[in-house]
């Protein structure tokens, strides 16, 4: 961790002192704190950092400092006042050299000063790295990204979007000049087999320029030709990922060339991708990647020239700007839609929005962005009660040098001087800060990857800091220095000399105790607020797993199959589905079985309209149609999930490709389109055919537990064959146990197929608290560390306060007050400022926790429970902070208090 | 362009110590950083923040100069950087040396010496 580290602040260095020196100074890092580790001291590493990180700044600064004189010099136009602009670059090198000598002189205050710097800068940092690693940096692997714009089909307000046919991407891509070119995408579900049984991977379908668009290069062979990319079924080739490579083909050099099956196709291996590179989805991992052409073969229920299924993107071309781009694919965009006569909501799609290519598909980044707002939101506040704390600090190491900087005066130092010198010390406190707060980033983001997300997709998750987290964390750090070293250093640099001289150590002020005082209400009140917020988030985790979600959870077991993926047709996929519902219903046990192309609350909707004729008025738009959410289940469904019907009756097996249409609705479909009398025997239209209502089902959770809950429609999936679909089983007992007999069932049918992930319901539900479950975990995190922050400045205010009443507390015990009385004067001082910021801190949390409304599901942002029992703690945790230095006077001798000063 | 070794004096102490050091022999970062501390007692510790700036000036001074990067024998797989002093360096080196000697044999300065450093 400590080379990465290194190795990103060498980024801090001028580039041409880098490129000659980084490769260097990285072994010679290596090597000496190889010897670091070995020696004998207690915390090694930290007692290198401790030595190496002040010079490691002062030799950034010396080096740019060095490359702004080269340029002064060389500038043609040389500036007559050139003196004194060197004489102040010369004086920098003093006052840093000061500066380290002072920090390196004083280890302890260094140290504490930097540890609570390095835990709030720490704190932002982590966050806003883990954004940078998904939104804002370039996808890994890739080259040249900065021109590259990710282009969607939406609405003209942006609200609701569309994905891409095969016709109208090949228009946009003939007829677009502000783009030097366009690329398509599609997920696929692939099954790669070297020999033997088949590997289950995620796959994207590309368009021939995708590699070379995005700035790829090979790792091994090549990627696809041009020919590749014009004729349908000619050239059946696939590339891998670095990763698969490595894993399921043994990092053979040899593969490449080498006969694969890809869906039970024969394919040829033909390149492998660099390692790093996952795809445009980067969280996503893509393993393997084969032509569009080839899309029939592998995704038959989808017809090339007609359905909207791609993604995609492009290129600017020089010159042009992204607005120019984003009006001339709306103009085409609006051509198309007149030109081919598109009807229905397509027509309505007719404004392109353009975003950067990062990570994340843009109508995901908003969302998420959000989320990671509220978070950085709460880790500034926790940089925020650092730097006060820090400042605090300064200030009391101010009045301790007053005698310094008076000598100092005397022998004639300038006030500006003193001020630039003290300043140097503080922005070299906060710059060994931001180092610190780096490490801290680096081990906070290698814990966040490791929180488990309930998905049997293949995620990957990189946050770990880069040059650009770098930058960031030093701005950040040298933005608060400044700020909060500035007051401290004039209130330092500002007492006349004489009177310091004379005066001695002891500097006060009625003022000077007000700020402190100040300065302390103001860090309670905000680790409050961290504290409150992070109690809501538990509040609405709590409250989300007692969400009645309309049926029973646990006992049920999933999972994901694609029968094309196996390179089967309907005919042989209906059999194997026919065939596992009966293997696995013998599976001692097991109590029901069935299928549905949608799990509940995996945060996945599907939407539709249909037309009703007979509806109620106000139940339907001017159209006649109705929006609804969709499922396809199968016979036993509502057995499996445990999901009451109402009234009417559940689909059956009886509900087969020859019987009449057939759908269950939910209850709140069928209030609102026939409040009067029974919805048993209507039915509606949905695209081409009569769908038939039989049953009601109760009303239920399907997308997220916070969903208002929408019109559900289930159709009979034995009426509508799709290849992909999950296998929904109740057990009797621990649906978990079933894992080992289902693989056994999918094997005894096919041996060759890839391995099933079964995942309980249990867990894949557990994604749509995800979240709530991060947020609290990040907001708790934050907000105890706020809470130690403060209350350890707490402490050292009242301690410093009874200290300097020792006399005082003398008399006090010497004409009669008891121990407790002493106990309470020095508490007493201690829990006014903690009620104050008790009082403060919950006025501002009230406010705050507005924003977090949309993620706490009922739980009110005012929850008077949350703020009672933090509160409580907050003021418990506060009579302790000042309860320790109050029992130490009240212990102390009153002849020796009486004797002090 | 030769140029006179004199102008360069007096040297910085660390400057001497890393011309004296590769004097003997051609040496990696590393190595330098080890030859250093144990000729000067630990008095001189070297670290990467401030050794490369050193050795920048030296480069760019012409008293030292890269050489061939190269596996270290006792350092595992990877190759290293070496430099090695120049015959100006040398040069350099030995008018320093020459100079300090004769600052040691002043008789004031050994009397100095013999007074407080005994």
């Amino acid at each position: 961790m400590s080379e990465r580290v290194f190795g990103l602040l060498l980024y801090c260095f001028p580039p041409g002192f880098r490129r000659r020196f980084g490769t260097e100074m990285r072994a010679l890092f290596r090597d000496q704190l190889r010897d670091a580790r070995t020696g004998r001291a207690p915390v090694p590493v930290v007692r290198f950092w401790f030595h190496l990180a002040p010079s490691l700044v002062g030799a950034v600064l010396l080096e740019w400092r060095d490359v702004v004189l080269e340029r002064l010099v060389s500038s043609p136009i040389a500036p007559p006042p050139f003196i004194p602009r060197e004489r102040m670059l010369h004086s920098l090198t003093s006052d840093v050299r000061l500066a380290i000598r002072m920090l390196r002189k004083n280890p302890v205050f260094t140290l504490i000063a930097v540890l609570v710097i390095a835990i709030g800068s720490g704190a932002v940092t982590t966050i806003f790295s883990a954004m940078n690693a998904i939104v804002l940096r370039p996808l890994p692997g890739t080259h040249g990204t900065e021109r590259l714009v990710d282009i969607e089909r939406r609405s003209a307000d942006y609200s609701e979007g569309t994905t891409a046919s095969y016709d109208y991407f090949t228009q946009l891509r003939e007829r677009t000049r502000t783009l030097d070119g366009i690329a398509a995408w599609t997920k696929v579900s692939l099954t790669l087999a070297d020999r033997g049984q088949g590997n289950a991977v995620y796959g994207n379908m590309v368009s021939g320029n995708y590699f070379s668009l995005l700035g790829v290069r090979p790792a091994l062979g090549r990627f696809f030709a041009p020919d590749e990319d014009r004729t349908p079924l000619t050239h059946p080739v696939v590339v891998v990922s670095h990763g698969f490579w490595q894993s399921a083909l043994g990092s053979d050099s040899g593969a490449i060339g080498r006969a694969v099956t890809v869906n039970g196709n024969p394919y040829t291996l033909i390149g492998v991708a660099p390692a790093g590179f996952r795809g445009v989805f980067s969280p996503l991992r893509v393993d393997a990647w084969v032509p569009l052409m080839m899309q029939q073969q592998l995704r038959s229920t989808r017809d090339l020239e007609d359905a909207a299924w791609l993604r995609t993107f492009g290129r600017l071309a020089p010159g042009s700007s992204v607005d120019q781009a984003r009006q001339e694919l709306t103009a085409l965009t609006v051509a198309y839609i007149a030109d081919r006569g598109e009807r229905g909501g397509n027509r309505d799609y007719n404004t392109i929005r353009l975003s950067a290519l990062t990570g994340l598909p843009a109508d995901a980044r908003e969302g998420f962005l959000g989320f990671m707002q509220l978070l950085l939101g709460a880790a500034a506040l926790v940089l925020l009660i650092a730097s006060v704390n820090v400042a605090s600090m300064l200030s009391a190491r101010a009045i301790a040098r007053q005698r310094e900087m008076a000598v100092r005066v005397a022998l004639g130092a300038g006030r500006a001087r003193l001020v630039r010198q003290l300043l140097t010390e503080t922005m070299m406190l906060f710059t060994l800060g931001a180092i610190g707060g780096m490490g801290v980033a680096t081990m906070a983001t290698a814990a966040l990857e490791q929180v488990p997300i309930p998905t049997d997709a293949a995620i990957v998750l990189e946050l770990s800091p880069d040059p650009r987290v770098l930058a960031f964390a030093l701005a950040i750090s040298l933005a608060t220095g400044l700020i909060f070293g500035l007051s401290p250093a004039l209130q330092a640099s500002r007492k006349d000399v004489t009177a310091q001289l004379r005066e001695g150590s002891t500097g006060s002020g009625t003022r000077r105790r007000l700020m402190s005082h100040a300065l302390i209400v103001g860090q309670l009140a905000m680790s409050l607020v961290l504290l409150v917020g992070a109690g809501l988030f538990l509040r609405a985790l709590q409250g989300g797993q007692k969400v009645n979600p309309g049926f029973q959870i646990a006992g049920v077991a999933s999972v994901a199959f694609n029968t094309e993926a196996f390179g089967y047709d309907a005919v042989r996929g209906r059999a194997f589905y026919e065939a596992l519902r009966e293997s696995v219903r013998s599976i001692p046990g097991v109590e029901a079985v069935s299928f549905t192309d949608r799990l509940p609350l995996a945060l996945s909707s599907s939407g539709a309209t249909i037309d009703v004729d007979d509806a109620v008025n106000g139940a339907v738009d001017r159209e006649g149609k109705v929006s609804v959410q969709l499922s396809q289940v199968d016979a036993g469904f509502f057995d499996v999930l445990q999901l009451p019907i109402r009234s009417g009756r559940a689909i059956s097996s009886t509900d087969n490709a020859e019987s009449p249409r057939v759908a269950v609705i939910n209850e709140t479909m069928a209030r609102r389109l026939w409040p009067l009398g029974t919805a048993i025997g209507r039915s509606f239209r949905f695209g081409p055919e009569r769908v038939t209502v039989v049953g009601v089902a109760q009303d239920a959770k399907y997308d997220h537990l916070a969903e208002a809950t929408p019109s559900f429609v289930y159709f009979a999936s034995a009426q509508n064959w799709r290849p992909d679909r999950w296998l929904v089983v109740r057990s009797a007992g621990d649906a978990g146990a079933l894992a080992a007999a289902i693989e056994r069932a999918v094997r005894a049918i096919d041996p060759l197929l890839p391995r099933p992930v079964v995942m309980t319901l249990t867990q894949t539900t557990s994604i749509s608290l995800l979240p709530q479950r991060v947020a609290a975990l990040v907001t708790g995190v934050l907000g105890a560390v706020g809470l130690l922050l403060a209350t350890v400045g707490l402490y050292g205010l009242i301690a410093y306060s009874a200290n300097r009443r020792t006399r005082e507390i003398g008399i006090r015990v010497a004409l009669g007050a008891t121990r407790s009385d002493v106990l309470a004067l020095v508490v007493r001082e201690g829990m006014w400022l903690a009620g104050l910021g008790v009082v403060i801190g919950v006025v501002l949390a009230g406010a705050a926790s507005q924003l977090l409304r949309s993620l706490l599901f009922d739980t009110s942002p005012l929850d008077v429970p949350t703020y009672a029992v933090m509160s409580l703690l907050f003021i418990a945790v506060a009579m302790l902070a000042s309860y320790l230095p109050a029992r130490r006077a009240a212990s102390a001798n009153p002849a020796t208090a009486l004797r002090s000063d | 362009m030769p140029r006179n070794p004199r102008d360069f004096l007096p040297l910085k102490p660390v400057d001497l110590q890393l011309l004296l050091a590769l004097g003997e022999q051609e040496l990696h970062g590393y190595g330098l950083v080890q030859a250093i501390a144990e000729r000067t007692d630990g008095l001189v510790s070297l670290d990467p923040g401030n050794l490369y700036r050193v050795i920048k000036r030296l480069l760019a001074d012409g008293l030292v100069a890269e050489s061939a990067a190269r596996q270290a024998p006792d350092l595992g797989e990877e190759r290293r950087r070496y430099y090695r002093i120049t015959p100006l360096g040398g040069r350099v080196a030995g008018q320093e040396v020459r100079r300090l000697q004769a600052l040691v044999n002043l008789p004031s300065v050994r009397a100095l010496a013999a007074q407080y450093a005994p």
